[in-house]
């Protein structure tokens, strides 16, 4: 296996007053895998934590917890699946401690730098203004030690033919080229090593389409060439099917669906899959689903499944909390029910999983779960309700997190839905 | 080999060229320029060739005890003289390389350390820039003025120990203007692509970080040396140095201060010549701000 | 709430600047050898075994001869107790804490002025420059402006001199009072004025106008140097940040409703603008003190520049680093102060 990531979570420290105030969880609990000369795209909306793992993949910031496990064999890596599931920490030390980035020292990972780089989004700004096309190409080969000098520079002479640019480019400076003439610099310099493993961030989200099509074709030669394992991260589905052998959907910041590109263009299972496909113009397959809402704020991220606010499939034990309810069931009352809370009666969530309407009876209370339930789903998280001290008690039922589970061939979801009893 | 050299050249060219209508559309920075050469090629004529001045002694004022009560000016004494029976004119001329070249000296100094020590501290972050930024706030909570002075009365009182004291107190100015600017520098991909292109700290710092936040300072240092000609020339106004016999512009100034009252022109043209001078310097740096400003080239 | 850790935040830092300010005075104190410490307290006529019993004496007193991190704590505990050595120049010879006392309110009373005049001229020119934007007048203005910025201190006070003081007459340029008037005051010995050392409060409160008036008369030169030195960089900071509010939208929404253009500069504009200013005004007081040294040098106006000056000339250490440490401490606590008003004015600050 080129590249495993395994249990992989980064969360950005906030900074900032005396205590401190919490962290953004950009990446949790995250596994992917990338193979020998396969292209495995990454998609999910903007702030969905993409990036942040192609940086973990690569060590260039360093995890919170988990292992990213490089080029391990198979047999270990196996054996390192097996040991989680038993929770057998000591063998599972012992291979990460051999193959986890993570566990490298600054030299070790600045020799595995040859083996691996990465590719920018921002054609403006991943190229040093100051610095000569032929420069930047040959930074990744002088500093890992592998050309110098003339040999160097021959080769830029070359990677620039590679890629499609004339070799006199080598004289320019960046402002000099177009954003695609950049992107082929900035892919020059990152396969300039002959690396093993790359990761493209967004490499066309900045072009015009025909240049988008170009570096995309220009990608996929060059991965055929080189056998290059390449990791696609884009928001855009399109260029995920076209790009790609397999898929990992990511939202606020997990991986919820990952598998063969075609099985799940054609037959997606997670409910955030479905709705991100249906959107993509020209789909027939279904009729498109519209996501309410906005993605989470992932300093406090939802509990379970952190799509389920947004889910239009989304059961009683998705997640919801008393806070979530308290506040919809205020909604409600101060509403379409409008008079059975009392002036300066409020609805408090006591704790994650009880509520108190103040001052309402519980036989009102049930009568509007009741009535409501088939619009307003988080009530539906509510298996009890009762008189209370001073009102009544709303009482929610215990919610699930969904693991990832195995459906069809090679495929992987993280929904409950698809959890097997 | 060859056409590809040319084409390059051809492309620099073309980029000076834009920098440099940029710079000579603006009036004032093109007369500023006028002026500031005119300062350097006196301070360069006295430093190598004081004969073409006709300079006897072009390092040192001479003193005329037998008529040491100024004089106006006159046909023999343009700028007449000051006390004791100093020539104007010609202690002008000299004065020029002196104070040019110091705060030339102070300004590069100060650059230097601030520039280093700037990009280090947003370089490497946490303690270490915490630790500078708290340095550079100590210095700027005594006024620039006081704290050279201290620090030259501690050093001696010379000209040279003058200067030094002056770059003492100057590099923060820049390591907190470095810093700023290599804070936002250090937050470009391209920094990020360095790194995952194995290239370490120290090539990062001043390979990547260094030559994008060099051009601000250059502009800055061109808009300080207004400000350092002037309080360099204060200091030597107050006395700082003891007794010198050096033609130095703020010192020159202050001979006369006795006779301000009966014979203004001993003030008068050496602070003329130092307000020229700064007001040269900071037309240049004003019409130099502009080429480096982005909006103004395209 | 925000507020509060800012401000605690912000006392936090006063920490190590305070004890960096010491460290640095301290060090000045001692980088130029013992010798210049016990010059203070020796007498310079002594010599032979005498001057040296009296040196050995002293060290030990001083407690010189201990380690130097030793004798910064015995240092620091002096200057806390408000022992900061003894200064020696003609115009004052004692301890420096005293030379504060007496030399502090000449400063203060020609610094406030200055920044009062700061303040009423440099204002409205730099408003009226922005809103009359590449008019005649802003020329004139910013022309103006940028020729201060050019002159040396010293310059604009002997400009000021020869046209106010020299041909038209109107102003007096020397000292604090004209000696005349004071040479039979019972409050005023030896060109100290009691009891606020302020010559023109002590004037008022014995009621001897023409003391009073006069005093004032000499104020105003050194003051009006003084402000025209730190006056053109507060039109331009002034200018500048008014121009940026002046482009933002909620200006322009305002005008696209048809606010009168004056109320538009005089609610909105002004006050935004004005805040860039508040922290400027650290700048100014810096300005002010470092002026100060250069001004009552040429004025012969005896406050703490003058102490300093004096004793540069006189190789005088307790008065060079009194009057550092005592600037300095002026200049942090009124940063100090700025920053925290800066914070309750600005409702955006969100540390
Ligand atoms: N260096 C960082 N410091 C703090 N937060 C960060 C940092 N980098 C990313 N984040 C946060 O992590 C989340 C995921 O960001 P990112 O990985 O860039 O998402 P994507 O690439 O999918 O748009 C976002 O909420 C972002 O604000
Ligand atoms: S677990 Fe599945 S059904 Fe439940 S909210 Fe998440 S995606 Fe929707
Ligand atoms: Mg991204």
């Amino acid at each position: 296996m080129l590249i495993a990531a395994r249990n992989l979570t980064k969360f950005f420290e906030l900074r900032g007053g005396l205590t401190g105030k919490g962290a953004v969880q950009a990446v949790s609990d995250v596994d992917v895998e990338v193979r020998e000369g396969e292209i495995v795209g990454v998609v999910g909306e903007s702030g969905s934590g993409k990036s942040t793992l192609g940086r973990l993949l690569l060590g260039l910031i360093a995890p919170t917890s988990g292992e990213v496990l490089f080029d391990i064999p198979e047999e270990l890596l196996q054996k390192y699946d097996e040991a989680r599931s038993a929770n057998d920490k000591k063998t599972m030390e012992e291979i990460a401690s051999k193959y986890s980035i993570t566990r490298k020292s600054g030299r070790e990972l600045r020799a595995l730098r040859r083996r691996m780089n990465m590719m920018f989004q921002d054609p403006y700004s991943s190229l040093n203004p100051r610095w000569r096309v032929e420069d930047i190409i040959m930074e990744p080969m002088v500093s890992t030690g592998y050309l110098t000098g003339n040999e160097a520079r021959k080769r830029v002479r070359e990677l620039l033919e590679e890629v499609g640019l004339p070799r006199e480019f080598a004289y320019r400076y960046p402002h000099e080229l177009s954003g695609g003439q950049r992107q082929r610099v900035a892919l020059a310099r990152s396969i300039s090593t002959l690396p093993s493993f790359l990761v493209l961030d967004e490499p066309t989200s900045a072009l015009d389409v025909s240049a988008q099509a170009q570096i995309l074709q220009l990608l996929k030669r060059i991965r055929e060439r080189f056998r290059i394992g390449l990791l696609l991260i884009t928001h855009n589905i399109a260029v995920v099917s076209y790009m790609s052998d397999r898929i990992y959907v990511m939202y606020a910041g997990k991986v919820v669906e990952g598998g063969p590109k075609t099985s799940i263009i054609s037959k997606p299972q997670h409910p955030y899959t479905v709705a991100l496909i249906s959107a993509v113009p020209g789909n027939s397959r279904g009729p498109r689903v519209i996501l309410r809402g906005e993605p989470p704020n992932l300093v406090d991220p939802p509990k379970g499944c952190h799509f389920h606010p947004r889910c239009p499939m989304v059961m009683d034990n998705c997640g919801w909390t008393a806070k979530e309810v308290a506040e919809e069931l205020e909604f409600l009352l101060r509403g379409r029910y409008y008079g059975m809370l009392k002036e300066g009666s409020k609805v408090v969530p006591q704790g994650e999983l009880e509520i108190l309407v103040e001052g309402a009876k519980a036989e009102e209370v049930r009568k509007v779960i009741e009535e409501e339930k088939e619009e307003v789903k988080s009530l539906r998280s509510i298996y009890e309700v009762r008189e209370g001290n001073g009102g009544a008690l709303v009482k929610l039922m215990r919610y699930d997190i969904p693991g990832m589970y195995r459906t069809d061939e090679g495929r992987e979801v993280s929904c409950l839905i698809y959890r097997k009893t | 080999m060859e056409t590809q050299k040319t084409e390059y050249e051809a492309d620099r060219f073309r980029e000076i060229k834009t920098s440099l209508s940029v710079f000579f559309s603006n009036k004032g920075a093109v007369v500023g320029l006028v002026i500031v050469l005119v300062y350097v090629v006196d301070a360069l004529l006295v430093q190598f060739f004081p004969q073409a001045l006709g300079l006897k002694h072009p390092y040192t004022l001479v003193s005329n005890y037998v008529n040491p009560v100024p004089q106006p000016p006159s046909a023999s004494y343009p700028f007449g003289t000051t006390f004791p029976g100093v020539d104007l004119f010609t202690s002008i001329l000299k004065a020029v390389r002196v104070d040019l070249g110091y705060s030339l000296f102070v300004v590069l100094l100060g650059a230097f350390i601030g520039t280093v020590l700037g990009v280090i501290s947003a370089f490497a972050g946490g303690i270490v820039d915490e630790f500078v930024m708290r340095i550079t706030d100590i210095f700027f909570s005594i006024p620039y003025l006081v704290l050279a002075l201290a620090i030259g009365f501690v050093l001696g009182r010379t000209l040279d120990n003058m200067a030094l004291a002056l770059a003492i107190v100057w590099w923060p100015i820049y390591a907190r203007y470095a810093r700023g600017q290599a804070l936002s520098i250090k937050e470009m991909t391209f920094v990020e692509a360095a790194r995952a292109s194995g290239s370490g700290g120290g090539k990062i710092m001043f390979r990547h970080i260094l030559p994008n936040v060099l051009p601000p300072i250059f502009v800055q240092i061109s808009l300080d040396l207004g400000t350092v000609v002037l309080v360099f020339s204060v200091l030597a106004f107050i006395g700082f140095i003891p007794n010198a016999n050096v033609p130095e512009l703020g010192y020159l100034a202050s001979l006369g201060l006795n006779y301000v009252a009966t014979a203004p022109w001993t003030v008068l043209f050496p602070g003329a010549a130092i307000t020229l001078f700064a007001l040269a310097v900071n037309l240049v740096g004003d019409g130099l701000r502009d080429v480096l400003d982005p909006r103004r080239r395209s | 709430m925000r507020l509060w850790i800012y401000i605690a935040r912000r006392l936090l830092i006063l920490i190590p600047t305070l004890v960096g300010l010491t460290f640095i005075v301290f060090a000045l104190t001692h980088a130029g050898g013992n010798n210049l410490i016990l010059a203070e307290y020796i007498n310079p006529r002594l010599s032979g075994p005498a001057r040296e019993e009296a040196v050995a004496k002293l060290t030990a007193e001083l407690h010189l001869n201990q380690p130097i991190y030793v004798q910064y704590f015995y240092w620091l505990a002096e200057v806390l107790k408000g022992n900061w050595g003894y200064t020696n120049t003609p115009i004052f010879s004692g301890s420096v804490t005293q030379a504060i006392a007496l030399f502090m309110p000449n400063t203060l009373s020609i610094s406030l002025f200055a920044a009062l005049l700061i303040w009423v001229i440099g204002i409205p020119l730099g408003v009226f420059s922005a809103v009359n934007r590449d008019s005649v007048g802003d020329n004139a203005v910013r022309v103006t402006s940028f020729g201060l910025y050019s002159m040396p201190i010293y310059l604009i006070a002997v400009a000021l001199i020869l046209a106010l003081g020299v041909y038209l007459k109107v102003l007096p340029f020397a000292g604090v009072v004209n000696p005349l008037l004071v040479s039979n005051v019972p409050w005023y010995h030896n060109g100290i004025s009691y009891p606020t050392h302020i010559l023109l409060i002590d004037a008022i409160i014995h009621g001897d106008w023409v003391v009073a008036g006069n005093a004032f008369l000499h104020m105003i030169l050194p003051s009006l140097t003084l402000a025209l030195g730190v006056l053109a960089g507060v039109i331009r900071i002034l200018r500048a940040s008014m121009l940026e509010v002046l482009d933002q939208d909620y200006i322009k929404l305002a005008r696209a409703k048809g606010v009168p253009e004056r109320a538009v500069y005089n609610l909105h504009a002004r006050r935004n603008a004005i805040l860039p200013t508040v922290t400027f005004f650290g700048y100014t007081v810096a300005g002010l003190l470092g002026g100060a040294v250069v001004v009552e040098e040429v004025f012969n106006y005896p406050g703490i520049g003058y102490w300093t000056t004096q004793a540069l000339l006189n190789n005088d250490v307790g008065g060079i680093l009194g009057s550092t440490l005592v600037f300095g401490l002026i200049l942090i606590f009124t940063s100090l102060i700025l920053d925290i008003v800066y914070a309750f004015l600005d409702p955006r600050i969100k540390y």
